[in-house]
């Protein structure tokens, strides 16, 4: 014979576990939508913010003007900053000559038949184009089946966003021998000396020049390092969309995983409750 | 496991549960010996075929890669040469011998490839690889050295490289790439044979902008080279190569969408979707080379026209898009492979429709599978089942509670296993492997050495780690875990009792790292 609590408790239980059901279909049916939704509008405005055509943006686009530079002058650099590409820089670095013990000046420019691309801005555009894409699959009145399906969509835009984000605040790593040989230093005009290189890249929500000089110092090669930077307004902004987004996305993530653990829970396809 | 320092050999003792296995890639060998599954946790799991019955089983797991599979490629045209190339989305590629499953080369590129072609270029001896991904170049690579070989830029509009085709065209030497832009521009670069890496940039010689953004796969017939299948997510098209205009598009039915398609023939096309099915099309005339009509503008009498639909009744929806592959037996057909969230493989038989059966239209075929498989069909047809590392443990009416982490100490030879319920238990190594592998009188001795059980955790354990394995500076007697309940745990593995509980605030722990010397 079965203890009456014991009987109770099962009620009890098979209660909650009704609601908690009812709450998954519910989460899964409605809320992932909603969020979806939200989602969608936070990276629409996200998109919005680059000056590239990406999905739900079409020019024109303004250009900026930035001007970057470093402690006591030594590199100056004045930016056109159009799109994802430099179209047009005026620099100007201030480097000591250790053999000839004084300063010497070099100008150097970038013009527009030969612009220097930054491509961590249209990585990062293309990563958001391709959460959005994501979103978009999923039709509006589309019911998802189980919580895995909704998990592998989430987990294909967090990782793009993730990318996006990743793409803007660590630059690709090159090495000064890769720099020296790139198409962008050929293009210099007046060239460099063989010494000097130059390099512009993203770093968060700054625009980063940075110069190299070289040296031969008793046969091993060493370099300094000279850097001058300024902050690109709309980055900020894109970066702090990025960050919601992701916040939003993981938040759903985790909702649907506390269901997930449940193993027999499942929807119901053909219940038009919910 | 043995106890010398300098030789561990791996044993895997997998269980009674079969391994996950989110299909993402799929690929048949070329002497269809091998079938390569890759899945989306990076593992790569290789099966031995039997050509004629299409008879599937597993037969290794390739561990190497960190995140899903993105794209596989054969390393080489000869029909004996087993080795394959796999990508995967943080940049890692891999060179593998199919017949030990060894990893033969790694690298890992700051580029994402998520499209391989193996293509024989004209002056080349063998394959190279026409990589396109998450980049504005194409990448071409040797399969073996995985080293880039050169590259091809864009002058106009340079973007990421959606889908990529590279051909011969008929009668001629130079070798052809045709690509399209995340942003829907064609690109055609011709190729001599004689690129290097020094070489002065290869831009692209053509460039025209089209209306399909975000394609998913390009191709060309292989027949007359004149028309090109060009799949998006929610439409397919045909194009004529000469000038890319459109010829006919095909949107995609309610609630699916295309994932890529192929030319069977001239006249017919197979295209499949995310929802696991796949169509078989006759293009209308306008869109067939060698017909009186083509490239006139389209007619509404004369659409594609859907004799058959490949698919298959499972039960359970899948949770992603499965991956696809067609491929050729040559005197016997055509098929189309599909792997799938459930770690299973299907292979249909293309059907030849004759053009007498498609008179007055009927409606379209179904073609079911001619077969199904499934690591967990495999894994239930073992007898007795495959055994797992604590089976003496586990009582037979509750199901075995899953291990979440473990480190294998050689110094003493044992095992440490951390649990989902945050029990850690430790047993003798060797014992154990010969208590589930052999078969002998051992299995009926009642004195073998006892586990030790740790508790401390409270909630899964995620990590373990034996610090003085790393460095002799730690105590001998120090074993650490972390768990999913945000604590670190301080242990005295020869007592067998918790030293020191370290509870931080931040989240999970899931890793534990010995700091460099210096």
């Amino acid at each position: 014979m079965r203890h009456p609590h014991e009987h109770i408790l099962t009620e009890v239980e098979k209660e909650e576990a009704l609601c908690l059901q009812k709450e998954f279909e519910w989460v899964i049916h409605k809320e992932v939508h909603i969020i979806l939704k939200q989602l969608q509008t936070i990276l629409l405005e996200c998109s919005k913010r680059f000056p590239l055509t990406l999905f739900g943006n079409e020019g024109p686009y303004k250009s900026d003007k930035l001007i970057l530079a470093s402690s006591q002058d030594t590199l100056k650099t004045i930016v056109n900053l159009n799109g994802d590409s430099i179209s047009f820089a005026d620099i100007q670095l201030k480097v000591h000559r250790h053999h000839q013990h004084q300063t010497q000046t070099y100008k150097t420019s970038i013009q527009k038949e030969h612009p220097w691309k930054l491509h961590q801005i249209q990585d990062a555009g293309n990563h958001l184009q391709f959460a959005l894409y994501h979103i978009d699959n999923v039709d509006e009145g589309y019911r998802f089946k189980s919580a895995e399906e909704v998990l592998h969509v989430l987990d294909n835009i967090l990782n793009c966003l993730q990318r996006g984000r990743t793409s803007l605040i660590v630059p690709r790593k090159r090495t000064i021998d890769d720099l020296m040989k790139s198409r962008n230093m050929k293009s210099l005009t007046p060239p460099l000396p063989e010494d000097l290189a130059i390099s512009f890249y993203i770093q968060s929500h700054k625009l980063i020049c940075a110069a190299y000089q070289l040296s031969n110092v008793q046969g091993t090669m060493k370099f300094e390092q000279y850097q001058a930077e300024n902050s690109i307004p709309w980055l900020n902004e894109v970066l702090v969309l990025f960050t919601v987004a992701l916040q939003l996305c993981q938040q759903l993530k985790d909702k649907i995983n506390v269901f997930a653990q449940y193993k027999d829970f499942t929807v119901n396809i053909s219940s038009s409750t919910a | 496991m043995s106890n010398s320092t300098n030789l561990v050999v791996p044993v895997v003792l997998w269980g009674k549960t079969p391994p996950t296995h989110c299909i993402s890639c799929i690929y048949l060998s070329e002497d269809q010996h091998t079938l390569i599954t890759g899945c989306h946790d990076g593992q790569i799991c290789l099966w031995q075929v039997e050509p004629d019955t299409f008879k599937m089983t597993p037969r290794c797991l390739l561990v190497g890669h960190t995140a899903p599979i993105l794209c596989m490629a054969k390393a080489s045209i000869i029909q004996d040469n087993n080795f394959i190339v796999t990508s995967s989305e943080l940049g890692e590629m891999c060179t593998w011998d199919l017949v030990d499953g060894k990893c033969r080369e790694s690298v890992k590129l700051a580029f994402v490839h998520t499209n391989m072609q193996p293509y024989q270029m004209n002056t080349c001896e063998d394959v190279r690889l026409f990589c396109n991904g998450c980049y504005a170049e194409v990448l071409v690579m040797d399969p073996f050295s995985l080293e880039i070989i050169f590259s091809l830029s864009s002058k106009v509009n340079p973007d990421w490289i959606s889908a990529l085709y590279v051909l011969r065209p008929n009668k001629r030497k130079d070798d052809v790439v045709l690509a399209l832009t995340t942003t829907a521009t064609v690109k055609v670069w011709t190729l001599s044979g004689s690129e290097t890496k020094q070489s002065e940039p290869i831009y692209e010689h053509e460039s025209k902008p089209i209306r399909c953004l975000n394609a998913l796969t390009i191709s060309c017939c292989a027949t007359l080279q004149r028309t090109v299948l060009i799949v998006c997510a929610k439409y397919w098209q045909i194009y004529d190569a000469s000038d890319f205009s459109v010829l006919c598009t095909v949107i995609s039915h309610r609630g699916e969408r295309w994932l890529g398609g192929e030319f069977l023939s001239l006249d017919r096309i197979l295209v499949w979707t995310d929802e696991g099915k796949a169509y078989l099309y006759k293009l209308p005339s306008n869109c067939v080379a060698d017909n009186m009509d083509f490239h006139k503008k389209s007619s509404d009498v004369d659409t594609p026209y859907l004799y058959c639909i490949c698919c298959y009744n499972q039960v359970k929806p899948l949770s992603c898009p499965p991956a696809f592959r067609f491929f050729t037996q040559p005197n016997v057909g055509k098929f189309l492979l599909r792997g799938d969230s459930d770690g299973r493989v299907l292979v249909w038989q293309i059907p030849d429709v004759t053009q007498e059966r498609m008179m007055g239209a009927p409606p379209p075929l179904t073609q079911q599978p001619l077969k199904v498989t499934s690591i967990a069909q495999n894994w239930a047809a073992v007898h007795p089942p495959p055994v797992g590392i604590l089976d003496q443990l586990d009582s037979h009416d509750e199901p075995p509670i899953k291990l979440t982490a473990s480190i294998y100490l050689p110094q003493h030879s044992r095992l440490v296993l951390g649990r989902e319920d945050g029990s850690i238990i430790i047993v003798p190594a060797t014992q154990t492997v010969m208590l589930q592998l052999l078969h002998g009188s051992h299995q009926q001795y009642d004195d073998w050495p006892p586990h030790q059980l740790l508790v401390g955790h409270q909630g899964r354990v995620n990590c373990l780690l034996y610090p003085n394995h790393v460095h002799p500076r730690y105590e001998k007697c120090h074993l650490l875990s972390g768990g999913e309940d945000f604590a670190v745990c301080l242990w005295d593995l020869f007592a067998g009792n918790l030293l020191h509980r370290f509870c931080v605030h931040a989240g999970e722990i899931t890793q534990l790292l010995v700091p460099p010397n210096t």
